[in-house]
């Protein structure tokens, strides 16, 4: 192969880079098969030295971002993770400003959706209360009661009361732990989108 | 040898190259082989990388009617090397770990 037919198709390769990182990579081949030209070698050696283009192109796609981590301290690692800034094309941002009354409106939608899950737990909170005070005054209420029988029954289901009320305060903690972490979990994952995190 | 190993060593050789006299792609691949096999491929993003993580720095030179870049090394390069050394010691003790017969 020619020099410039490498030349030509590097260029090829890296149309998709930004073109100063395209204009970078090509040069750098470029001048090596220059060097190896003066060191000797025919122009069709010096080609054939830098590799395949097969051999080139796998390397751009190893080396995704030829620009490598400008973030990275640790240059003697061996995995370089590749920060990849998505950047919005045009048209998507007109999209999401035109679609807005869709969008927003859903978004409405699901947070008071979630805010209704809330309204379920505090509800339901406030039937545990109720059926602990029930429960609490059922006692009095009990032992003020002629018939033995009664007094019985009205004790009994008042202390039931209270346990259940108990047993249900724990269980309703729960539940709201549970629904604070399922929130956070997908607030992250929501976060996670728009960051694009490649991990 | 191992993938693994090289890619950790690269850098450093890289830089060792450079460390007495700025050099250029080319000759730094050239300099480099005799010790550890390096193509101009793997150079490349090596350089990049060094020259992101600012261990070196890069300038051009006319040189018979076209430009040639040459790649100096930094303090921050020199540090690199100088952690190496010290990271020998360790590598010399998991060498003898590994080899340990009993």
């Amino acid at each position: 192969m020619k020099k410039n037919e490498l030349l030509m198709e590097l260029r090829r390769l890296t149309s998709h880079l930004p073109q100063e990182e395209a204009d970078r990579f090509t040069q750098y081949y470029s001048e090596i098969i220059s060097d190896a030209m003066e060191d000797g070698m025919s122009e069709e050696e010096a080609v054939a030295s830098v590799g395949t283009i097969e051999e080139i192109s796998a390397y751009i796609k190893e080396n995704n971002n030829i620009q490598t981590d400008l973030n990275s301290k640790n240059v003697g690692t061996v995995e370089n993770t590749v920060n990849k800034k998505k950047d919005l094309p045009v048209w998507a941002i007109v999209l999401i400003i035109i679609g807005f009354p869709i969008w927003f409106s859903m978004l409405c939608t699901a947070f008071s959706m979630y805010m209704t899950g809330w309204a379920v737990i505090i509800a339901l909170f406030a039937a545990v209360l109720a059926l602990f005070v029930s429960g609490i005054i059922l006692i009095p209420a009990a032992v003020m009661m002629q018939d033995f029988a009664l007094l019985m029954v009205m004790l009994g289901t008042g202390i039931f009361c209270i346990g259940l009320s108990l047993m249900g305060f724990v269980g309703m903690v729960k539940l709201s732990q549970l629904y604070v972490k399922a929130t956070i979990f997908l607030a992250k994952s929501i976060a996670g989108i728009f960051k694009g995190d490649s991990k | 040898m191992d993938i693994q190993l090289k890619r950790g060593l690269l850098d450093v050789c890289v830089l060792s190259s450079i460390k007495n006299e700025d050099s250029y792609g080319y000759k730094i691949v050239r300099d480099i082989q005799p010790y550890i096999s390096i193509s101009e491929s793997t150079l490349y993003p090596i350089l990049r990388r060094l020259e992101s993580a600012e261990m070196l720095t890069v300038y051009s030179v006319e040189h018979n009617g076209r430009l040639r870049k040459y790649y100096r090394i930094n303090e921050k390069g020199l540090e690199r090397l100088r952690e190496f050394e010290d990271e020998w010691k360790e590598i010399e003790a998991v060498r003898n770990y590994i080899t340990r017969t009993e």
